[in-house]
């Protein structure tokens, strides 16, 4: 087969043009970044609401999902025995960056991350450098950094809302789960604080949701003035089912951690929600995603923990409120849900 | 002919006209290019500079009016209550309501006069006694007892938090000095947050130092936990002297970078927006590679059609050197089958003209090759005729004067013998044939030098104008006195005009005629001699019935020294020559006519000129 002058150019003209538009192409933009790929690994239901944060965090940021990022959520399901395939899963597909929405959540990934090359950014985890999550809050190394939920560092703070809400209190059952570190942790800085406050320490551990249901189902009235909830993820799930409407038969108010167990009758609680450590989190991916290493971001704590009550709970047990302390409150919520909540089940 | 001389690919037209082309597109496509790359350059430089100093003047009125915001709230607050009427219970709730109102406060405290926290409120702990501290020495206690805003330095907690002292009076307004103070920690990372998240680019940054050069805020926050000082940097000293715009210098990651910095008045500190020079430039830079793609693309799209429009050119001219060379090697029937209607095909049609025509020249020069070989084959043949009756007329003279020679000198010996007595009548005898044989030696002598004259050139005629019966008459009578064998016969037409002649050698032309017909014709038979007008000549023939002549011969006759075919006839072959040579030497002509077979007969005709009337010579009779 024999090439014709004219076809030589013809394909002569033809690749000129191809070489023109591909050079003007080159010339003129650099090629998009692919979207980023976000896996966030959550132990159960109660952690959502970080990974809702987290969201809207980053759309806050610019990042549009599906376009500049792809976020895939690996939900354990209440299983934490799951999260080491989850994570397996979740690596396979090649992340840019690792989200754990919770302390089980962070020290599986950290073990199974360890030497990898893959930044983790943890949200709302307590007493992170006692806890041997990170190294300290400035240098956390191991390429990870996160949100410290501050709820071990503000259990003083807490139990004094808790004393401007309930002056008359001065036996406060501090609910903790002895296996938990950070529980431990919290129930110490508790009994602390409580001298300054001349408040009365009764600790109670709780190690599992069975225990949780037989210490409930074991409250009277008049055990305790007041119950004080400390960081434990066994607790944070079983509490408003299990915890808040025995309490409330027994007519003992719940402080707990956040506005969350606010809102299903815990009279108040004093701390960082979990949208919002998820909404913080979303700056330190973007450090990350920016290229930062993430063992040198400092570990952060909530930007403002928040007071929350609930002057429906307090109605219920026949408490008044000073004054003063509901003008300190972020959150006043003014009605209470039905008894018992089903969450997670 | 041999093939053209190779080309070096640089000396060919083509590629000459290629790149003529390309360079014609070149150099002004360059000078376009070097001008938008300057202005371009240039443009992006400005807006470089203008997008930094605009980032950082709205990072300078974002954090200016933070801080003041704060700042109001304290000194509102401040100002408006009675502290020192205040319980401590009091306090701690107006501290705590303080604290709620103020989002980026951590701690507040109420001071004493002397420095000495005496109740405060944090966002994180409860506050015990033993965490009540002294700010006396605190530089920002010192600014505030002067009664003004008592900024503190910027530090960062042990949990990684970037915080910042702020300490306002209490003025009392009968003394006009503190009494109490309001000192706030306040959370820079919000701040930081917001500041930093200006995006300069992808690798430019938004950064605050404070008045001694040490970073506070860095997108790499580890670097403000370093305690990273620019103290000794250029930059530093640029801020130092006043100078925050245009800013070019080399970041403490060792990067080029275009700078832009805006003064934060009331803390000193400088907020800085500076982006790497290739990032800040890589619009015009990508524009100059698009120029520069465009530039070489031109090139090549000149080129293409440089290359197409000398090839249009050049490949006939190639084509026609190959023609030529074909030409040059002898094959004249090449033709160029070129055929355009430009100044190719007008070449190409003039080179088919010149080998048509050299074509045409060199068949006519084979022809007249061909001629003059022909030419000159016959006259080698004659050369060698000519050579050959040479040879055959030496040894024609040579026995021609040997025999009267011999016979003279036989008879001349006989008689001079001695021994023998010879009468009278032989001895008379042996004298005539000896006066015979040397007449006949000198005729043939004679001739030969009558010949040699004529040839030469040198033979001088003795013309007049006379009759020619006289001369026809005295040579027919002569000649009959020489034979018995043949009767001569005369006729003349009368009144025959005179002619313009040297009767002398007309005789002999008439007695060598006679002589041959007495030769060769047959005894007994009549040689006739006759004269007439015809046309301006007057004709004579001399005719003998003869065997006649044949046809092969008669050519030949006039040649000197031919003797055709009878050789045993005696004679040296120079009688019809030297006939010819006369008659033409009188302005006519001779020839013969010899009819072959049964009829037989030859004729020799031969013509002498009439005399003009009005010449004027003497005319005999």
């Amino acid at each position: 087969m024999s090439i014709e002058v004219a076809d030589v150019r013809r394909i002569l003209i033809l690749g000129l043009m191809i070489a023109w538009i591909g050079g003007l192409t080159a010339c003129s933009a650099a090629a998009p970044h692919p979207a980023y790929r976000l896996a966030v690994i959550a132990s159960g239901q109660s952690r959502l609401p970080k990974a809702e944060g987290l969201r809207r965090g980053l759309t806050a940021r610019g990042y549009r999902e599906g376009l500049d990022i792809t976020t895939t959520l690996y939900n354990a399901e209440n299983h934490g025995e799951r999260l080491p395939t989850l994570l397996q899963q979740a690596m396979k597909h090649k992340p840019d960056v690792i989200v754990t929405l919770g302390g089980i959540e962070t020290q599986t990934a950290k073990r199974m991350l360890a030497g990898g090359n893959v930044p983790l950014v943890f949200i709302g985890v307590a007493d992170t450098v006692d806890w041997g999550v990170v190294d300290s809050f400035q240098h956390p190394g191991h390429n990870m950094t996160g949100i410290d939920n501050g709820y071990i560092e503000v259990t003083g703070k807490r139990l004094e809302y808790l004393a401007l809400l309930l002056p008359q209190a001065r036996r406060v059952v501090v609910l903790y789960s002895s296996k938990i570190t950070p529980s431990r942790a919290a129930l110490r800085a508790a009994q602390r604080s409580a001298t300054f406050l001349h408040l009365h320490c009764l600790p109670r551990s709780v190690n599992s949701v069975a225990e949780l249901t037989a210490y409930a189902a074991s409250l009277r009235p008049g055990d305790a003035d007041a119950i004080l909830v400390v960081p434990s993820f066994i607790l944070e799930n079983a509490l408003p089912s299990v915890l808040l409407p025995a309490a409330m038969q027994a007519r003992i108010p719940v402080v707990g951690l956040n506005h969350d167990i606010v809102a299903e009758g815990a009279i108040g609680a004093y701390g960082a929600s979990f949208q919002d450590m998820g909404y913080q989190g979303a700056r330190l991916v973007d450090k990350v995603l920016r290229g930062v290493p993430a063992g040198n971001i400092p570990v952060e704590f909530p930007d403002k923990p928040q007071f929350s009550v609930n002057i429906a709970a307090a109605t219920e047990l026949g408490i008044t409120m000073p004054s003063p302390a509901l003008r300190l409150a972020d959150r006043i919520y003014r009605v209470l849900p039905p008894f018992p909540v089903k969450r997670d089940e | 002919m041999k093939a053209p001389f190779a080309l070096n690919w640089w000396k060919r037209l083509e590629t000459r006209m290629v790149l003529q082309a390309a360079a014609a597109a070149l150099l002004p496509m360059l000078a376009l290019a070097a001008l938008a790359s300057y202005t371009i350059y240039n443009r992006q430089v400005q807006n470089a500079y203008a997008l930094q100093q605009e980032l950082a003047a709205r990072a300078d009125v974002i954090i200016e009016a933070a801080l003041q915001n704060d700042v109001k709230a304290l000194q509102l607050q401040a100002n408006e209550q009675n502290w020192p009427a205040l319980s401590g219970r009091d306090i701690f709730w107006q501290l705590s309501f303080l604290l709620h109102s103020i989002p980026s406060a951590q701690e507040i405290a109420l001071l004493r006069a002397d420095g000495r926290e005496t109740e405060k409120v944090s966002r994180l702990q409860l506050i015990t006694p033993a965490d009540l501290i002294d700010l006396h020495n605190d530089p920002a206690f010192s600014a505030a007892q002067k009664g003004q805003i008592g900024w503190g330095r910027a530090y960062v907690s042990r949990n990684g938090e970037p915080l910042l002292r702020l300490i306002v009076p209490q003025i009392d307004p009968e003394s006009g000095r503190p009494q109490h103070y309001l000192a706030a920690v306040l959370s820079l990372r919000g701040l930081w947050d917001k500041v930093i998240a200006f995006r300069v680019g992808k690798r430019g940054k938004m950064y605050v130092i404070d008045n001694r050069g040490r970073l506070l805020a860095d997108p790499d926050f580890s670097l403000v936990l370093a305690e990273t000082s620019l103290a000794k940097t250029g930059l530093f000293a640029d801020l130092r002297r006043g100078k925050l715009d245009r800013l070019t210098y080399t970041n403490l990651s060792g990067v080029k970078v275009l700078g832009g910095a805006v003064a934060i008045a009331p803390l000193h500190w400088w907020v800085i927006v500076e982006q790497p020079v290739a990032e800040a430039l890589a619009p015009a830079q990508r524009l100059l590679y698009l120029l520069l793609f465009s530039l070489l693309l031109a090139i090549i799209a000149s080129a293409v059609p440089g290359w197409h429009i000398a090839r249009h050119v050049t490949r006939p001219i190639a084509q026609l050197s190959a023609d030529a060379v074909i030409v040059g090697n002898g094959d004249l029937s090449r033709r160029s089958d070129i055929h355009r209607e430009d100044e190719i095909g007008q070449l190409a049609e003039a080179f088919n003209q010149m080998v048509a025509d050299l074509q045409a020249y060199a068949t006519g020069l084979e022809e007249r090759v061909a001629e003059r070989t022909a030419a000159l084959s016959v006259a080698l043949s004659r050369a060698e005729e000519s050579d050959r009756l040479k040879t055959a007329f030496l040894a024609t003279v040579s026995h021609e004067l040997r025999t009267p020679i011999a016979a003279i000198k036989g008879f001349g010996e006989t008689l001079l013998s001695e021994d023998v007595e010879w009468d009278r009548v032989t001895q008379a005898d042996f004298l005539y044939t000896i006066v015979r044989e040397a007449d006949r030696l000198s005729d043939l002598v004679d001739q030969l030098l009558d010949m040699a004259k004529l040839e030469s050139g040198t033979l001088r005629l003795r013309k007049r104008v006379c009759g020619v019966a006289r001369v026809l008459r005295e040579a027919c009578a002569r000649m009959q006195k020489l034979t018995d064998d043949h009767s001569i016969s005369l006729e003349i037409e009368a009144a025959l005009p005179p002619t313009y002649m040297d009767p002398e050698r007309v005789m002999n032309v008439l007695q060598n005629l006679i002589e041959n017909a007495n030769k060769y014709a047959p005894a007994q038979t009549p040689i006739r001699v006759a004269a007439r007008r015809a046309g301006p000549d007057i004709l004579i023939t001399v005719s003998d019935d003869g065997p006649g002549i044949q046809p092969e011969v008669l050519p030949h006759l006039f040649e000197r020294f031919y003797r055709g075919v009878h050789f045993d006839v005696p004679g040296a072959g120079l009688g019809l020559a030297l006939c010819k040579g006369l008659v033409e030497a009188h302005g006519g002509r001779i020839w013969v006519e010899s009819p072959t077979g049964a009829q037989g007969g030859t004729t020799v005709y031969f013509t002498l000129p009439i005399a003009a009337e009005e010449s004027g010579r003497p005319c005999e009779a």
